[in-house]
């Protein structure tokens, strides 16, 4: 294949190591209005998501909220019971899992652990009945980009979690499949390795330039893989954007309390009608709103709103508008988490940077919000715009 | 480990090293240590050994020394102690060999072919399709008969007047399958493999199971078909328990021994006399001497036969 973005492949090659590693032109992903019900349950609720040819989408969402299961009917592992899924321009509904040609790794990794690792990496080649030559000249070029050179003649079982994940990884290139479906790949990683094989799989992704459709439950793993970010809650799509935009800009209140760590805090308010609208009440005092806030507020008319608030966007300063005690202090070395109780009980997370501070457990202390809060619908949810 | 020999300077050194080793300064209390895990875990063991030795060892010593007896046919007559002689007789008879050969054959006819059934039925019955449990317990069913009533069924069916499957093969009225020279052996393996199958399945369906879902999805999405992903994934990883099956397939089939008494007696004209059979016969007549070699030998027959399948069989089986 040419380059991605029509860089020579020499170039490319000579920059990455990769060999004469090539790989299918990327294929666009399409879920079209896709439901899937098992019995009563919806895994997933009238799903339309694209994946760009060549992009790296993450579906991200808590455990139950039916990523791996939208993932699976991409793959056809499972079939839809309603809506079109598409690889490229075709319709692949009806089509069997072998003749999609997509790759995927397992969050077991699902290495065949009679076979050594060569025969691994080989497996779907000998499916496709590709010539052993050919076979030969693949696996090498795979497995010297992958660093498995010297562990071709081992059994899965003979090797690490890491070195699995790579055999994974490498049977999925082997190949060039249209796209590639990842479900949790590092999670049976420890966290020294998960990083590491993060910024790997990152990096590959450059490498390839292949569509890369990202199942994980972990959002720091969503914002670095993923170029968009899908959020799935109870099958149903919340928001697809890139990381910064789901960051900054978190289209509910479902997506500003799962994106983000720690978690931004989310409080129930009232608007301040006493002296035109200044701000939110909220337990413990209240949130200043700059002047676009407050118009969009007064525009919106209602007393109730949920306000969100960044924990790094909190801090102490005596001339703050909250006042909370702090209940407990956890120092992180780069930073330190405060978790302060509200008056009515709540719990509020403060992020510090910098030099420690010396507040501890017991301490009364008031807070002054950074710039303005989120502002979501009390009861849709829904962000309201400013 | 003696000192003579050791430079003043080497003895200096062990005497440091046994210092640092603190509470075990020398060879003898780590023994002590290790006498001390052995004999507690003999004494874990013994009564095993204990019912091992009363009912297993002890009659297969017993059983080979009566293998150098020769046994007169009335009980008043002492045996006569007659050496290696009568092993070498009877190991060397046209009638050991022929039983044997006859064996050979049941075990041939039984124990593929429970494997093969065993592993298919298994296969289908793993389907994820409405009603499949029916399917399971009726092909589990077999394992709660017991060979008799197995045997009684079949001795119905296999009735040349009265049976079902005389009627079905169009031979009714005459001397019967159990009569028939050619079907005799055959028939009374279908009654074991029959009576097996339900053992099998329920052995293969577990190892089915154990089978991570994992490993047929990512074969499947690495292009194989049901056919490739059969043989290259689930056999293999099927192979342990195929091979514990054979194994133990090969040992029951040696010693098939209640369908064979209840259904032909070893007939007809021998075609249906096994080694065990044979060993019964024997015994019947109060030839305890020949009724002991042919013990023996069966024994040592099982023992190398279950050695080659580990030696040579085993080495393509994948434990995971």
């Amino acid at each position: 294949m040419n380059g991605q973005g029509g860089r020579p492949v020499d170039a490319r090659d000579a920059r990455t190591g990769l060999g004469g590693l090539a790989v299918a032109e990327p294929s666009r992903l399409a879920f079209e209005g896709v439901t899937k019900r098992f019995g009563d349950v919806v895994a997933v609720d009238d799903l339309t998501l694209e994946v760009e040819p060549g992009e790296s989408l993450v579906l991200l969402g808590p455990s139950g909220c039916g990523k791996s299961t939208a993932l699976r009917i991409m793959a056809g592992l499972e079939t839809p019971t309603a809506g079109v899924v598409r690889i490229g321009d075709r319709v692949v509904n009806d089509v069997d899992p072998k003749d999609r040609d997509v790759a995927m790794v397992f969050q077991s990794y699902a290495l065949y652990p009679h076979l050594n690792v060569r025969r691994n990496i080989e497996f779907p080649l000998r499916s496709r009945h590709v010539p052993a030559d050919e076979r030969d000249r693949l696996v090498a070029t795979t497995a010297q980009s992958l660093g498995l050179e010297a562990l071709l003649d081992r059994k899965p079982a003979q090797l690490s979690g890491g070195q699995r994940q790579r055999v994974a990884l490498a049977r999925a290139i082997v190949r060039h499949p249209r796209a590639f479906l990842m479900d949790e790949p590092l999670s049976n990683l420890d966290a020294r390795l998960r990083t590491e094989m993060r910024a790997e799989l990152a990096e590959l992704h450059l490498r390839l330039g292949v569509t890369v459709l990202y199942v994980t439950h972990d959002q720091v793993e969503a914002m670095t893989m993923g170029q968009r970010i899908a959020i799935l809650r109870d099958g149903a799509l919340q928001q697809v954007d890139a990381p910064r935009t789901v960051h900054d800009r978190p289209a509910n209140a479902f997506v500003a309390g799962f994106i983000g760590s720690p978690p931004m805090n989310i409080l129930a308010g009232r608007v301040d009608t006493t002296d035109g609208i200044a701000g939110v009440v909220v337990d413990g005092g209240s949130i200043p709103l700059g002047p676009a806030a407050a118009a969009a507020l007064r525009q919106r008319g209602l007393p109730d709103v949920t306000v969100g608030v960044r924990p790094e966007h909190l801090r102490a300063d005596p001339a703050g508008t909250l006042k909370v005690t702090v209940a407990l202090a956890e120092y992180l070395g780069h930073e330190q988490h405060l978790g302060c109780r509200l008056p009515g009980g709540g719990l509020l997370t403060v992020r510090l940077t910098g030099t420690r501070s010396a507040l501890g457990p017991g301490d009364a202390v008031t807070l002054a919000v950074e710039g303005d809060p989120h502002l979501f619908d009390p009861v849709e949810g829904t962000r309201i715009d400013v | 480990m003696s000192d003579a020999g050791l430079a003043p300077g080497a003895a200096a050194l062990g005497e440091v090293a046994a210092g640092a080793a603190g509470d075990a300064p020398n060879g003898r209390r780590r023994l002590g240590r290790t006498g001390r895990e052995a004999a507690v875990g003999y004494l874990f063991v013994l009564p095993a050994m204990a019912i091992f030795a009363v009912f297993v060892f002890y009659p297969l010593v017993r059983t080979f020394w009566l293998g150098f007896f020769r046994v007169a046919p009335y009980p008043t007559i002492p045996s006569k102690f007659v050496g290696l002689s009568q092993y070498k007789s009877v190991l060397t008879s046209h009638d050991f060999w022929a039983s044997l050969g006859r064996t050979v054959e049941f075990v041939i006819l039984t124990v593929p072919i429970g494997i093969l059934l065993g592993v298919g039925l298994a296969t289908l019955a793993d389907a994820r399709i409405r009603g499949i449990r029916f399917f399971r317990t009726l092909y589990s069913s077999t394992v709660a008969t017991s060979v008799a009533v197995a045997s009684v069924i079949f001795f119905t069916l296999l009735n040349p007047t009265v049976g079902l499957f005389s009627y079905w093969l169009g031979i009714e009225g005459g001397n019967g399958i159990l009569q028939s020279n050619t079907w005799a052996l055959p028939a009374v393996a279908t009654v074991t493999v029959w009576q097996n199958i339900g053992f099998t399945f329920i052995l293969m369906s577990a190892a089915l199971q154990a089978i991570p879902q994992d490993l047929l999805e990512a074969a499947r999405i690495d292009g194989a078909g049901g056919r490739r992903r059969f043989w290259r994934v689930t056999l293999p990883l099927l192979s342990p328990t195929v091979f514990f099956a054979g194994v133990v397939g090969i040992i029951a089939s040696f010693q098939a021994f209640g369908q064979i008494d209840l259904l032909t007696q070893g007939g007809p004209d021998n075609h249906t006399m096994v080694l065990i059979y044979y060993l019964y016969t024997s015994f019947q007549n109060n030839d305890f001497g020949t009724a002991s070699v042919l013990a023996t030998a069966l024994f040592f027959i099982l023992l190398a036969v279950t050695l080659v399948q580990f030696r040579f069989i085993e080495r393509r089986v994948f434990y995971g």
